[in-house]
C-alpha cells in the first residue's frame, strides 16, 4: 500500500487501485473510523469525502476480494484537501465484504452472526439479468417459483400470496399491501448495485414477512462524473422439441431497452432510469409488455455532511396475458380449454419514499424513513358475466431508527415502525391492516478478542378490521467469533412471523374453476430459526488465489403455517394448517483466482417435514445445488456458465390432482438448468465503451415445472449490448 | 505454482464438461407417450361450475338431473330425436343416473365401445322436468366465447380428458 498527500481544501480525495496491475477498483468502501462517514470509489477508482473538520483520522478502506487497510490522514486547520492513492492487495472475499441489512447498519460480513449471501454489482452485471429472480435463483439455499422466493424451504406453493421473505429496496419495504407478495417487475434492475440475502428468521428487526429471511436491494450511488448507461437486449425462445407444445409460427421474441443517467454535483446526487420490455412468451396468452421508471435524488444539507435527505420514486406498468396454469401436460403451453384467451391483466406499481439521515456529534445516527407502495391490477377483455380479479392497495410505512455506541464495546440500534395497509377490491370492499412496532438490538463485544454478541427483539401489534388483533414478540440472540486461526464462527437463534395478508383473510374470488373462500380467524404464522455456521478462506497459492468456504447447519421450526387448502367441497381457503420443521446443512465453496478463472458451488440439503401430518412438507426440494464456472477465453472475452439443480419435489397436495382442477398437477421432475454466456468487453478490444453479451438460458432446453401446472421457460437465446458513457 | 494452477483449472473444466454431459442426458417433462391403440376408448371429463355451488341458485328452474352427452352429428335433431341418436349409436351420455347436483365440480367417464369416434358436439344438459325430453344445455365443450362446439376424437385405446365450464349466468345457445 502506498499513499501521498497534497493539500487543497477541507476534503479527502483519493483513488483506490489494485496493487498488482494498478487497475482502478470500482465500489471500494472508504470509512472514517468512529465517525460513520465514508464514500465509495467510482468507476475510475476515485472517491471524495467532503467537509471534514481539521484533525487526525483513521481511514478504513475495504473492497471485496482485497485486504482491508487502515491509514492515518491529517486534515490541516486551513481545511485543505488531502489527496491519497490507496493500492489494495488481493486477498479473500469474506473478510472485507460490507453488509447493511443483517443488523440494519453497516458492518463487516465477518461480524454478522447469521448466513448472508452478498451479490455485488459485478456478479449481478455479469449474469446479464433483467429481473431480480434471475439473480436469486443462484443464491445458495434460495429457491424461486414464479414471483415467490423461498429461503431454506420457507415457502411452498401459495398461489403467489403471502411472501415469507421480506423484500426491501434501499430500505423501503416492497411487499404489496393486498397479497403481501413481491413484484419483481417493479424493481429498477439496471440500477441495483448490490443484493443482500439474510437467511433465517429476521423479524427481530424487520417484523412481519421476514419469516424465512430478508432480501435487500441497494441502488447505485452516483459518482462525480456523469454516468450514462444504455442497455438493450433482444432474443427469442426456441421452438419446443415436442410438436404439441409449439404454439407460435415463429420463435417468440423478447426485447428490452433501459437508459439511465446519474451524477453527483457537490451536495446533490441524482439518478434517472427508464425502461421498457416485451416478452411474447413461450406460452399462449402469456405475453407481457412492461414499462418502468426510477429516480433517486439525494441532497446533503450541511457542511459537515451530517444530514442527508434522499427521495425515491419508482413506477412500473405491466400489460400481460392472464396465464394461470396449463391445459394439460400434453398441451402445456396452452391455457385450459374454455378459458378466455383474450383476458388480460393491467398492473401498475409505484413506490415513493424519503429517507432523512442525520449524524449527531456523539456519532449517533438518526434515520427517518417514510414511504408508500401502491399496487393496482384489473382485468379487461372479459366475457359477459366473467368475473374480474381486481385490487387497489396502498402500503404506508414509516420508521424512525436511532443507532449509536453506548460505550466503546456496546452498540445499540433501536426504532419504531408503523405500517398501514389499505386495500380496495370489488370482491371484499375496503379493508385496512395496521402494524405498530418497536425494536431494539444491542451488539456487545464482551472482551474476548473477535467475539461479538447480539441480543435484541421486536414487538409488533397487528390489527385488521373485523378480525382478531395480535401481539407478536420476536426475540433474537446471536454471536460471531473470529478465531485467531482465521475461521469465523457464528450462531444464532431468532423468531420470525408473518401476519396473514388482507387477501388471505378476505379473498372471495372465483377463477378458472377455483373458488377461494375468506377466513377471518386466520392467525399469524411463526418460525424459530437456529443456525450454527463457520467460514474461512484458504490460500491456494503464494499469490492472491483463495478458496472461500462456508458451512451452516440450520433448523427452522415453523408453526401455524398458512397454506391454501382445498376443502372437502373443492374450494380453496387459507388456513393455519401446519406445524413444520426444515433442518439442513449448507456448504458453499468459491475460488478466487488471479488469472480470472473461477468456480463457485453451493449445496443445500434439507429435510422438510410436516409435523402435523407426519409426512414430507409439500412443494419443497430437499437438495439445491448451484454452481458457476468462469473461464477467460481471450484477454477480453469471458465464458460463464451457471448450473442449477433442484431435486424433484417429493410431495404435492394430492387433493389438487384428485379434484382435477389442474390437469396433470403431479407432473414434476428434478430441475437441471444450465445457462451460458459469452461476455465481450469491446472497450478493451476496439476502444468503444460497449459490453456485448451472448446469452443462452436453459441451453439444453430442459423441460420442467417450478409450480404445479406450469411449464418453466424453455431455451432462450439473446444478445445484449450495454454502452457505458 | 502456475502449472499447478493450470492443472487445477483443467480439472475444474473437465468436471464441468462431465456435469454438462450429465445434464444433457437427463430427461425432463415430456408430453405423455401415445398408448397402444387397442380396445375401447375412454372419454373422461370434469365439469367446473363457475361460482361454485352457490351459483346453482341461478340454474334453470327444476334441477332434476345433469348429464354429459356427445353427438357425432351436428346440428342436432330436436330434443325428441336425441333418444333415437342414442339408440343408433350416434350419441353417448354419462348415464341415465344424474351426475352430482349442487356441487362445485363433478367428473364423469364414458367408455367408447366403438372407436374411433368423433363427437361434433359435446355438452352438459340439465333435465328440467320429469320428462326426459325437457333438457337445457348448460355447458358446451368449446374454446370460443360464442360456444362454437369443438370436436373430440377418441381413438382405440385412447383416454381423452376434457374440462367443461358451466356458468349458470352465461348459458350457451340451445342447439334445438
Amino acid at each position: 500500500m502506498a499513499w501521498s498527500h497534497e493539500t487543497l481544501a477541507g476534503t479527502i480525495r483519493g483513488r483506490v487501485i489494485d496493487s498488482l496491475d494498478a487497475i482502478p477498483l470500482y465500489g471500494a468502501t472508504i470509512r472514517i473510523e468512529g465517525m460513520q462517514l465514508g464514500a465509495r470509489s467510482n468507476a475510475d477508482g476515485n472517491f471524495s469525502i467532503q467537509a471534514i473538520k481539521p484533525g487526525n483520522y483513521r481511514l478504513l478502506i475495504s473492497y471485496v476480494g482485497y485486504k482491508s487497510v487502515n491509514i492515518s490522514v491529517a486534515i490541516p486547520t486551513d481545511n485543505s484537501t488531502v489527496n491519497i492513492t490507496i493500492s489494495l492487495l488481493r486477498k479473500d472475499v469474506n473478510s472485507n465484504a460490507i453488509i447493511v441489512s443483517a443488523g440494519k447498519r453497516t458492518q463487516s460480513i465477518q461480524e454478522v452472526p447469521v448466513s448472508v449471501a452478498l451479490l455485488d454489482q459485478q456478479s449481478i452485471q455479469q449474469r446479464n439479468v433483467n429481473r431480480i429472480d434471475e439473480v436469486l435463483r443462484y443464491v445458495s439455499g434460495v429457491n424461486v417459483a414464479r414471483d415467490q422466493v423461498s429461503i431454506r424451504g420457507s415457502s411452498g406453493f401459495a398461489l403467489g400470496i403471502g411472501s415469507r421473505v421480506a423484500l426491501l429496496l434501499d430500505g423501503f419495504p416492497m411487499l404489496s399491501a393486498d397479497n403481501g407478495d413481491m413484484k419483481f417487475d417493479a424493481l429498477p434492475m439496471p440500477e441495483i448495485q448490490r443484493v443482500e440475502v439474510v437467511k433465517g428468521a429476521g423479524s427481530a428487526l424487520y417484523g412481519t414477512g421476514a419469516l424465512g429471511g430478508v432480501v435487500s436491494l441497494f441502488t447505485r450511488t452516483p459518482a462525480d462524473t456523469a454516468r450514462i448507461m444504455i442497455r438493450s437486449y433482444a432474443g427469442v425462445y426456441t421452438q419446443p422439441a415436442f410438436d404439441q407444445w409449439v404454439v407460435h409460427d415463429a420463435p417468440p421474441p423478447l426485447y428490452g431497452l433501459d437508459i439511465s443517467y446519474s451524477q453527483r454535483f457537490d451536495n446533490l446526487e441524482f439518478t434517472l432510469l427508464g425502461g421498457t420490455r416485451y416478452d411474447k412468451s413461450y406460452r399462449l396468452t402469456d405475453q407481457s409488455r412492461r414499462y418502468n421508471a426510477f429516480s433517486k435524488i439525494s441532497y446533503t444539507f450541511d457542511e459537515h455532511a451530517r444530514t442527508t435527505l434522499t427521495g425515491i420514486i419508482n413506477v412500473a406498468h405491466e400489460d400481460k396475458g392472464d396465464w394461470v396454469f396449463w391445459n394439460s401436460l400434453d398441451s402445456a403451453t396452452r391455457p385450459p380449454t374454455s378459458s378466455n384467451p383474450d383476458r388480460m391483466t393491467l398492473s401498475s406499481k409505484a413506490m415513493m419514499g424519503f429517507n432523512l439521515r442525520h449524524l449527531f456529534n456523539d456519532n449517533g445516527i438518526l434515520n427517518i424513513r417514510s414511504g408508500i407502495f401502491l399496487t393496482d391490477f384489473d382485468n379487461y377483455n372479459l366475457l359477459p358475466n366473467e368475473e374480474a380479479v381486481a385490487s387497489n392497495a396502498q402500503s404506508f410505512n414509516s420508521e424512525i431508527q436511532y443507532s449509536r455506541s453506548l460505550f466503546s464495546d456496546v452498540f445499540l440500534t433501536t426504532g419504531l415502525n408503523v405500517i398501514v395497509n389499505r386495500v380496495e377490491a370489488p370482491i371484499y370492499g375496503t379493508k385496512q391492516q395496521r402494524f405498530i412496532s418497536g425494536y431494539a438490538q444491542t451488539e456487545i463485544k464482551p472482551g474476548i478478542e473477535g467475539l461479538i454478541m447480539t441480543i435484541g427483539g421486536r414487538v409488533d401489534h397487528e390489527q385488521t378490521e373485523d378480525a382478531d388483533q395480535h401481539f407478536v414478540i420476536s426475540p433474537k440472540i446471536a454471536g460471531s467469533w473470529i478465531a485467531p486461526f482465521g475461521v469465523q464462527f457464528r450462531a444464532s437463534v431468532g423468531r420470525g412471523f408473518r401476519a396473514a395478508t388482507v387477501a388471505e383473510r378476505y379473498a372471495a374470488l372465483r377463477f378458472q374453476g377455483i373458488t377461494v373462500q375468506p377466513n377471518l380467524s386466520i392467525r399469524p404464522e411463526y418460525s424459530i430459526s437456529y443456525e450454527v455456521g463457520a467460514s474461512t478462506a484458504l490460500p491456494l497459492s503464494e499469490s492472491a488465489d483463495m478458496l472461500l468456504m462456508d458451512i451452516a447447519v440450520f433448523n427452522n421450526a415453523m408453526d401455524d403455517l398458512v397454506e391454501p387448502s382445498f376443502t372437502v367441497t373443492g374450494n380453496v381457503q387459507f388456513l393455519n394448517v401446519t406445524a413444520a420443521r426444515v433442518r439442513g446443512i449448507e456448504i458453499g465453496l468459491r475460488t478466487q483466482l488471479s488469472n480470472g478463472f473461477g468456480i463457485e458451488t453451493s449445496l443445500t440439503y434439507m429435510d422438510p417435514v410436516d409435523l402435523t401430518l407426519n409426512q414430507t412438507l409439500p412443494y419443497r426440494s430437499s437438495i439445491l445445488w448451484y454452481s458457476r464456472l468462469s473461464i477467460p477465453i481471450f484477454e477480453h472475452i469471458q465464458f460463464q456458465t451457471d448450473y442449477r439443480y433442484l431435486s424433484r419435489v417429493e410431495l404435492i397436495d394430492a387433493r389438487i390432482a384428485a379434484l382435477g382442477f389442474i390437469a396433470d398437477a403431479d407432473a414434476r421432475v428434478a430441475i437441471h438448468v444450465c445457462d451460458m454466456r459469452l461476455i465481450m468487453n469491446m472497450q478493451s478490444m476496439i476502444g468503444t465503451p460497449l459490453t456485448l453479451t451472448l446469452n443462452a438460458k436453459n441451453v439444453f432446453d430442459y423441460y420442467y415445472s417450478e409450480i404445479m401446472g406450469n411449464l418453466a421457460p424453455n431455451r432462450q437465446l439473446s444478445i445484449q449490448g450495454e454502452i457505458l458513457l | 505454482m502456475l502449472s499447478s494452477q493450470t492443472y487445477m483449472n483443467d480439472r475444474i473444466t473437465i468436471f464441468f464438461a462431465l456435469l454438462l454431459l450429465l445434464i444433457s442426458c437427463s430427461e425432463g417433462l415430456a408430453p405423455p407417450e401415445p398408448e397402444a391403440k387397442v380396445g375401447p376408448g375412454l372419454l373422461r371429463g370434469t365439469i367446473i361450475y363457475v361460482g361454485g355451488k352457490d351459483n346453482w341458485m341461478h340454474a334453470p328452474d327444476s334441477v332434476i338431473a345433469v348429464r354429459a352427452a356427445g353427438f357425432t352429428t351436428y346440428p342436432l335433431p330436436d330434443s325428441a330425436g336425441i333418444v333415437n341418436e342414442l339408440l343408433e349409436g350416434r350419441a353417448i351420455i354419462s348415464g341415465f343416473q344424474s351426475l352430482p347436483l349442487f356441487v362445485d365440480s363433478a367428473s364423469f367417464e364414458i367408455p367408447i365401445q366403438k372407436p374411433p369416434m368423433t363427437l361434433q358436439y359435446f355438452a352438459i344438459a340439465q333435465q328440467t322436468s320429469t320428462d326426459l325430453n325437457d333438457q337445457t344445455i348448460i355447458g358446451v365443450y368449446s374454446d370460443k366465447p360464442n360456444f362454437a362446439p369443438l370436436p373430440i376424437t377418441i381413438g382405440s385405446g385412447d383416454t381423452v380428458n376434457i374440462r367443461i365450464m358451466v356458468d349458470f349466468k352465461n348459458l350457451p345457445p340451445q342447439p334445438f
